[in-house]
């Protein structure tokens, strides 16, 4: 649909929208956006259209409507990890978790830039995009997920993926895993290598595993799945364990660090994996997901500490090493809250409010914040954790006598119930962070 | 510009954790700390999914109830109980008063 200038300005005047920004890509005016074009008392730029942009994007406009936010993230679509387990399993379509931009554009007018962000000038206070133009902001939000690390152990690297996917994006390579079991033979062996902490969704790698257990325990039952772990122990371990063996006794083995399971060495031709004890392990297929450190942008801009992850203020989220510069989601160091989905959306709901805030002269109060992990072991099997952690000027803290785990030993209707939750929790999460579209 | 929700704490009694020494929890604060449930009960309060719980609209002393019957395990559900023992009487109290403005 073609739409006049005209016409467009009348459009944006009728949605009530303050900014002009988008009429820059619009109409390919290749200027810098600058203060004046922005329309509305301060300008705010978003980094990155997942869990934790999408949410911060829609907060700050649902705070304050004066304020012009422009959400920068180079694809149309957002395919979540939450729930591509599940299409790994096989029991989900790619579609069902498959979101787009439209409703923060229309019910929220967040102008959405399909970029991405390859330089960030903290001082000059503006972002350059990978089609060389320059956006000027007030406040800058950060929420570009995490980047790889292949480095960390020989033989590996980025050029594998197609070959050996790690799945840990949401996407292509979520497809290609889930051939893969489709085309393995009954009795092959599928291994997984799991990363160190800290690494995005603790639960995560086992999740999987339950689930691909969950498809080959009904198609190929002779098959295997070995853990090769560089921890000594995981999240939820105890009830993955319960379930494990209540659900796929014998064909979930897991290795931890220090009993062999640490992976120092890949062989991508082979799908041949050696551990620290020197040992060799042949996958038909191998899962190798990467250390794993904060978005690329975030270390490129000299965000992140030694360790490659971003610290922050706990109240503000506001970058300890640049002002005004909020991190959040997996990018960030959020005290106890793991890097989850639910995080980074909870996590966006302080920044806003904050930026907010600021941008208004207001003080920003201290706010109790909570986090949940469902995960799912089958279809009908869920198991979950939560964290409710206190921010203020201390500092992140978890509050005390609350939070945790599933109880153990609880009978099939628990976890079904749970296995429900897990999908309520992943509609409504969904429709809080990119509405239904 | 915000209200102050002061929850009827007589001085000395604030117990619980120290994190919560303060008695007051602003109005602000308190849509914040609801917004954070959202994950679980639906943007605005309003489940998506209709094997979830909504919440939005419903009055202040229903909620507060529900939420404090939680706390004390007077209710057994599959979660809650966790996640609202990490929140003081003031903060529920303040919560359930925003939740119930929500259309
Ligand atoms: C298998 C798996 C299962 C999971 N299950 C759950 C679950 O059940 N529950 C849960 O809560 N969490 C789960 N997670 C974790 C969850 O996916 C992440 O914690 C969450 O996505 C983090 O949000 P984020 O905003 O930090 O990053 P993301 O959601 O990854 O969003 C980052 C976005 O930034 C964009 N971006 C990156 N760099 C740039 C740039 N330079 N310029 C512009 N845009 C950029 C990217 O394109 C991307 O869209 C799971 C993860 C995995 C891998
Ligand atoms: C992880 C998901 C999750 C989160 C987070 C969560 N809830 Fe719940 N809530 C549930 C579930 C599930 C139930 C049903 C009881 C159960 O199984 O625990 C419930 C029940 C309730 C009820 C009772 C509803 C009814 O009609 O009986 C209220 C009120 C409530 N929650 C409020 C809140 C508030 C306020 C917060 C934030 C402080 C919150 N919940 C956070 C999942 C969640």
């Amino acid at each position: 649909m073609r739409i006049s200038r005209r016409e467009l300005l009348k459009v944006t005047a009728v949605a009530g929208a303050t900014t002009f920004i988008g009429l820059d890509k619009a109409f390919g005016m290749s200027s810098m956006l600058s203060q004046e074009q922005v329309k509305g008392k301060a300008h705010v730029v978003v980094v990155g259209g997942g869990f934790g942009g999408a949410t911060a994007a829609k907060y700050i406009r649902r705070a304050d409507k004066d304020i012009a936010v422009t959400l920068i993230e180079p694809n149309e679509k957002f395919i979540t990890c939450p729930f591509s387990n599940t299409v790994i399993g096989g029991f989900k379509k790619i579609e069902e978790i498959t979101f787009d931009y439209s409703v923060l554009k229309s019910k929220y007018s967040v102008n959405v830039v399909h970029r991405s962000v390859v330089e960030i000038d903290t001082t000059g206070k503006k972002v350059k995009l990978n089609d060389g133009k320059t956006v000027s902001y007030d406040k800058l939000v950060l929420s570009p997920g995490i980047s790889f690390n292949f480095g960390a152990i020989e033989g590996a690297s980025e050029s594998m993926v197609n070959d050996i996917p790690h799945a840990w994006r949401a996407g292509e390579q979520t497809l290609v895993l889930r051939k893969q079991l489709e085309a393995m033979p009954d009795g092959g062996v599928f291994v997984m290598v799991a990363p160190p902490n800290p690494f995005r969704c603790p639960p995560g790698p086992y999740e999987r595993a339950g689930l691909v257990a969950w498809y080959l325990k009904n198609d190929k039952p002779k098959s295997k799945i070995i853990i090769l772990d560089a921890k000594n122990e995981f999240a939820k371990q105890k009830l993955f364990m319960e379930a494990w063996n209540a659900l796929y006794p014998g064909m979930i083995e897991w290795v931890q660090a220090d009993l062999g399971g640490k992976v120092v060495k890949i062989d991508p031709k082979t799908k041949t994996v050696e551990t620290s004890s020197g040992e060799k392990v042949k996958a038909d297929v191998l899962n190798f997901i990467p250390h794993q450190r904060a978005g690329e942008i975030v270390l490129k801009s000299g965000l992140a500490d030694e360790k490659g992850w971003a610290p922050v203020v706990a109240k503000t989220f506001e970058s300890t090493k640049a002002k005004d510069v909020y991190v959040l989601g997996d990018s960030c160091i959020a005290g106890p809250l793991p890097k989850s989905g639910y995080s980074a959306n909870s996590e966006a709901k302080v920044v806003a409010n904050a930026i907010v805030a600021s941008i208004n002269g207001q003080k920003i109060d201290d706010i109790t914040m909570v986090n949940t992990c469902y995960s799912l072991v089958s279809p009908d099997y869920g198991i979950s954790v939560a964290h409710i952690v206190r921010v203020s000027d201390k500092g992140f803290e978890a509050v005390s006598g609350s939070g945790g785990v599933s109880p153990v030993g609880m009978d099939e209707k628990f976890r079904q119930k749970e296995a429900v939750y897990a999908q309520v929790w992943y509609d409504n999460i969904a429709a809080d962070t990119w509405g239904k579209g | 510009m915000y209200k102050l929700v002061t929850v009827g704490l007589a001085a000395g009694l604030t117990v619980g954790f120290f994190a919560h020494a303060k008695a007051e929890v602003t109005l602000k604060s308190a849509e914040v700390m609801a917004t954070t449930c959202f994950g679980c009960h639906g943007s605005e309060g309003k489940s998506a999914n209709k094997n979830g719980y909504s919440i939005a609209g419903k009055p202040a002393k229903v909620l507060e109830m529900d939420l404090r019957a939680y706390k004390e395990d007077k209710k057994k559900g599959t979660i809650m109980n966790r996640i609202v023992k990490g929140y003081s009487d003031e903060e529920i109290t303040a919560i359930a008063q925003y939740i119930s403005t929500l259309k």
